[in-house]
């Protein structure tokens, strides 16, 4: 057998680093994927005994897909109202998040724990604590539900109704506080990956900046965004994706009562498929408009900073 | 470390003043809902629901979690079960997936091979679906081999997550060529590379997958992969023990509480050494 190059050679390498992963992305992800898809265009149903069965749809294969967009009033309703949502919330939190990341890596008393409380929800935002606090304080004591943000609005309306502020002028500033704070508490996970990036660059380069005379503007635009420019896209594609999938995402809330407290989970299938391509054009969309304003790849800079600092 | 850090830009005391009132703000918006549960978990039952909500307690007690302990001792599998069942699940499925996720983003970085474009976009794409949504594909494939019931209905989907193998990727793309090149021209193999190089070059990164991992896993319910009951999960058996009506809220603040004890200790955990990598390739710097 003819010796494979070197290239080769690390191609395969390369390849075999990457199987376990893909096998496991090929069973549970794909396998899942082209499954919903046929569900999609039959009639899926769980049957006592037999377990599940599959029956054509009378009218046509692509009969849900039909209804959801054309008979179905609500899904597109939501559909576009989600994707309103999204452009604005996506540059706030953006900016947001990149500014409380550039604080938190100045050096400043307690800092550790300032990095500690920004931590505080993705501790509990995801899954059962969550919810439990969401459906068992939310609703019984404050009689509605929504998003476990709630409280800190709760909290300070009722703070001012105690200062004997009108309830009018309390409500508005309650809404305002609780739409403020589902900001916040959405842009955790990019303040961490910003504070990532941050963390690479060394101190000497703003110590540089400073003796050569830099104003902080400049600093920040030659020194501190480069070095983040990296984590932006992360961070587009990441807020995205985490407003069209959270649990309090309409077009989510849907899907899921569809297909789990309806059972119809053929047309549920053909809604997430629908919202899925819907999800994948915006994220190309986005992806292609970034790319226009901000430059990825910083290579040359970082190479040499991250050479030094490994010798 | 403290010596070569010096203020990036000279502010004034107002700004100073500023950036401190505009953190602390922040983080008592951080801060309340979990300081609202601690103070309901101590709450009477009777304070629980006056109207509106009060945001101190007037009578401290633990009878909450009192109750807690009562309830679960009616129950036939006894409560470190449980705690052993999610531990196991979480811990196994954290570690197995940040070596899973590591050793696949290294290659999406630093290697060349063929259909590496179309797996890079993959690993966005499959980010996109809630595990909720392809549940019931995963269940059918699952009792098709007979895992369902067991840990590994809950840990082997757990390995197939793509957020962590993105958050490396980006991570990995800074690290430089030239010190993999010159660890191979040194002689040492890929395998040796990855875990001698890249893996402590990357700390930061990946003990945030850790951190990511170990708490969703943690949270899993997994009723709908789990039926034996001494095979449950903690927050399945907390969660039906709290939600059994409105006489239930104050087991249930406790339980809100009981649950984010190991998140919180996990995250104070991996802090801490997260500081540390920095701190380190600080002096180096």
């Amino acid at each position: 057998m003819k010796r494979k190059t070197i290239k080769q050679q690390r191609a395969r390498a390369g390849f075999l680093f990457i199987l376990p992963w893909l096998i496991g992305i090929i069973v549970f992800f794909l396998q899942a994927m082209f499954n919903l898809l046929r569900y999609s265009f039959t009639n899926f149903e769980f049957v006592q005994g037999i377990g599940y069965r599959y029956s054509e749809l009378s009218d046509g294969i692509f009969s849900h897909y039909k209804y959801s967009l054309i008979t179905d009033s609500l899904f597109p309703q939501k559909l576009t109202e989600s994707l309103g949502d999204m452009l604005y919330r996506v540059p706030i939190i953006l900016v947001f998040s990149l500014f409380v990341a550039i604080v938190l890596n100045q050096k400043f008393k307690g800092r550790g724990m300032m990095r500690a409380i920004f931590f505080i929800p993705i501790l509990i935002s995801s899954g059962v604590i969550a919810s439990i606090i969401k459906t068992s304080l939310t609703t019984t004591v404050m009689g509605s539900g929504g998003s476990g943000n709630i409280f800190s609005a709760a909290l300070l309306t009722d703070m001012l109704y105690e200062f004997g502020l009108p309830a009018s002028l309390v409500n508005q500033i309650g809404s305002l506080v609780s739409n403020v704070t589902d900001l916040i508490w959405g842009s955790s996970v990019q303040i961490i990956v910003f504070l990532m990036g941050l963390l690479t660059i060394p101190h000497t380069y703003y110590e540089v900046a400073q003796v050569e005379g830099a104003t902080g503007w400049e600093t920040f635009w030659k020194v501190t965004f480069p070095a983040v420019s990296p984590y932006i896209l992360v961070n587009i594609i990441y807020t995205a994706i985490d407003h069209f999938i959270n649990y309090d995402n309409q077009v989510m809330k849907y899907i899921l009562e569809a297909a789990f407290t309806n059972y119809n989970y053929s047309y549920a299938s053909a809604m997430s498929w629908i919202y899925f391509i819907v999800i994948i054009v915006t994220l190309v969309l986005l992806i292609l408009l970034t790319s226009l304003f901000i430059p990825f790849k910083e290579k040359k800079i970082k190479n040499k900073k991250k050479g030094r600092k490994a010798f | 470390m403290s010596k070569i850090t010096t203020k990036r830009v000279s502010r004034s005391r107002w700004g100073n003043f500023l950036v401190a009132f505009f953190l602390g703000l922040l983080g008592v918006f951080m801060i309340l809902p979990i300081y609202y549960s601690i103070i309901s978990a101590l709450k009477p039952l009777n304070e629980l629901f006056y109207f509106p909500p009060r945001f101190y307690v007037v009578n401290p007690t633990l009878n909450n979690f009192l109750s807690l302990i009562k309830l679960q001792a009616q129950s036939e599998v006894p409560f470190e079960r449980y705690i052993f069942n999610s531990v196991l699940v979480a811990l196994v499925s954290t570690v197995g997936y940040v070596l899973i996720a590591s050793m696949a983003a290294y290659p999406l970085a630093k290697h060349k091979f063929p259909l590496k474009k179309l797996i890079t976009n993959m690993v966005v794409f499959a980010i996109l679906f809630r595990p909720e949504v392809t549940s019931i594909p995963q269940y059918i494939m699952m009792s098709g081999v007979n895992i369902i019931d067991t840990y590994l209905a809950l840990i082997l989907p757990a390995m197939a997550g793509s957020f962590g193998v993105f958050l490396l990727q980006q991570f990995l793309e800074t690290v430089p060529n030239e010190l993999i090149e010159s660890g191979r021209i040194d002689g040492a193999g890929e395998l040796s590379i990855f875990f001698r190089l890249i893996m402590p070059m990357i700390k930061p990164a990946w003990m945030t997958v850790v951190i990511f991992t170990f708490i969703s896993t943690w949270n899993i319910n997994g009723v709908q992969f789990i039926y034996s009951e001494n095979m449950k999960m903690l927050p399945a058996m907390l969660s039906s023990l709290s939600t059994a009506g409105i006489a239930r809220t104050g087991v249930a603040s406790a339980v809100s509480v009981l649950l984010l004890i190991p998140p919180v200790i996990i995250f104070l955990f991996s802090q801490s050494s997260i500081v540390e990598t920095m701190a380190h390739s600080g002096l180096k710097g």
